[in-house]
């Protein structure tokens, strides 16, 4: 997903809590790649969901935009063009020529 | 048990982490939370608070979601516990604690034994199939803010892969982990520690690189792990000379890795080369939140267990923590070692030297103040044994912090 506009961004702010709520997206990089796990003793007392884009994991029962929110009180969101640019502290090896 | 040095004994050393939760629940040092309580925000806070208390061990066993699973935090956050951990007297004091340890150290005369996986407790219970690691692990949110659930008291082994049969280069150190899925977790890699080093080595030759998180591991093999003693040792001789007897391993079934036969939970699997995602934000000591980056992922293709497990993980964050006292031990052991090789060359040289500081670099403690500093003394002329254990730990100054966190609650 490509970094929107301030305009796109306000919508999609809009758009994205209920979607978090519903556990269909991911409340960081907004896709849809989130799988389900339930509490392991059938209680049904919560489920974990987590993304397998950018590995953001939360619970159902915490509030995950508070999670997201960091000091400042901003929500962090990851879009892909962040993830490409992050640091690598372990460097891939350099292909030979 | 024959002490090496002034320390007066009190008991056997304790063998494996359930010994040693009995010592403390005996010793009333282990605050057993029964009520039902969860995940988040419940357990994080309790673990927070036990911190800037007094550093009081935490064992839950009612979580909900997680009826059944049994979690201790804070194992070793007061120096009591470590030296009941060594087998001394939980009121001995700090410099006499680092000196036994130091003199056991000294005195590498066991080698690790093995025993076979069939009989091995860590390998009592094994799943191959479908392997859910938040079905079988009682996570929990450690900080707020933290990119998922982590597991701070992660042992990784792994091994040179071009080092043969040279198995000083198996290595088994400390590491902070993310699950990012039922079989993925994140590592938390600076880049510079060994397994960054392993990992490059398999790259460079298209290779996976097979590795073992053990979770619960007995308490000083968890020091010791915490101590990065260097890339040509391996921990297991050292675990040995500080049980003061063959620290017991077994064999992984999916590689040739070897893990303690006594953890209590035993992920085996691979880092994929070439391959980085991303991993974070997590909560350091100190309190400061890190920046996401992108790390390499173990895949785990097996998790094995002991009956009736219990998983092994701590708090970090603002406080005094068990790192603190964990990093506090483990870099006193490594200036040690690397006094022991570097004195005689520096007595050998002629130079006369006084007052020589080491400040250490600490692969996950803390870097702020100073505090987990260690310093030493050259006494005139070549040093012997006597010189060789003038060692001031300034562990002091983080006692003194941890008194203040006390006398503030």
């Amino acid at each position: 997903m490509s970094e929107p506009d301030l305009i796109t961004l306000r919508v999609l702010g809009q758009v994205a809590q209920p979607l978090a709520d519903k556990q269909e997206v991911c409340p960081r990089c907004r896709h849809t790649a989130v799988t389900r796990s339930d509490a392991p003793d059938g209680s049904g007392a919560w489920s974990i969901n987590s993304c397998g884009h950018c590995c953001f994991s939360w619970r159902s029962t915490e509030d995950a935009m508070h999670v997201l929110e960091i000091a400042k009180g901003k929500v962090y969101w990851l879009w892909d063009s962040e993830i490409e640019k992050l640091p690598m502290p372990v460097p891939l090896p350099v292909a030979p020529r | 048990m024959q002490l090496v040095g002034s320390a007066p004994a009190s008991h056997t050393i304790p063998h494996d982490l359930r010994e040693l939760l009995q010592r403390l629940q005996a010793e009333n040092r282990v605050l057993d939370i029964g009520r039902a309580v969860l995940p988040e925000p419940d357990v994080a806070s309790l673990c927070r608070a036990a911190s800037e208390l007094d550093g009081t061990s935490l064992l839950f066993d009612n979580i909900t979601g997680y009826q059944g699973r049994r979690l201790v935090v804070n194992l070793l956050a007061s120096w009591a516990n470590c030296a009941l951990m060594s087998g001394l007297p939980s009121d001995l004091p700090i410099p006499e604690l680092v000196q036994e340890l130091c003199g056991r150290a000294d005195k590498q005369s066991y080698k690790p034994v093995f025993l076979d996986a069939g009989t091995a407790p860590s390998y009592e219970c094994l799943e191959t199939d479908d392997v859910d690691l938040y079905q079988t692990l009682p996570l929990f949110r450690v900080n707020e803010h933290d990119g998922g659930f982590y597991l701070h008291k992660a042992c990784v082994v792994s091994e040179d892969m071009v080092a043969g049969d040279r198995h000083e280069r198996m290595k088994c150190e400390m590491y902070s982990l993310q699950v990012q899925g039922r079989d993925r977790l994140g590592v938390n890699l600076s880049g510079i520690d060994n397994l960054s080093l392993h990992l490059s080595i398999a790259e460079k030759t298209h290779r996976i690189l097979p590795v073992a998180v053990c979770l619960g591991v007995p308490p000083l093999a968890a020091l010791v792990a915490s101590a990065a003693i260097g890339y040509e040792s391996t921990e297991y001789n050292l675990i040995s000379a500080l049980y003061q007897r063959p620290f017991e391993l077994t064999r992984c079934i999916r590689s040739k890795l070897s893990v303690p036969a006594y953890a209590e939970y035993v992920l085996e699997g691979y880092i994929e080369p070439g391959s980085r995602c991303p991993e974070g934000p997590v909560t350091c000591d100190g309190g400061s939140l890190s920046e996401i980056n992108r790390q390499p992922q173990i895949i785990v293709t097996a998790i094995a267990h002991r009956k009736d497990p219990i998983l092994d993980n701590t708090y970090v964050g603002k406080s005094w923590t068990e790192r603190d006292c964990l990093v506090g031990i483990a870099s006193t052991l490594r200036l040690h070692k690397q006094a022991k090789d570097f004195l005689p060359e520096i007595a050998r040289s002629g130079t006369r030297v006084e007052d020589v500081h080491l400040r250490l670099g600490f692969c996950g403690g803390r870097r702020d103040g100073g505090r987990s500093a260690a310093w030493m003394s050259i006494q005139d002329g070549p040093p012997s044994e006597s010189c060789l254990s003038v060692y001031k730990q300034e562990i002091g100054a983080a006692r003194r912090r941890q008194t203040q966190c006390q006398s503030r609650t």
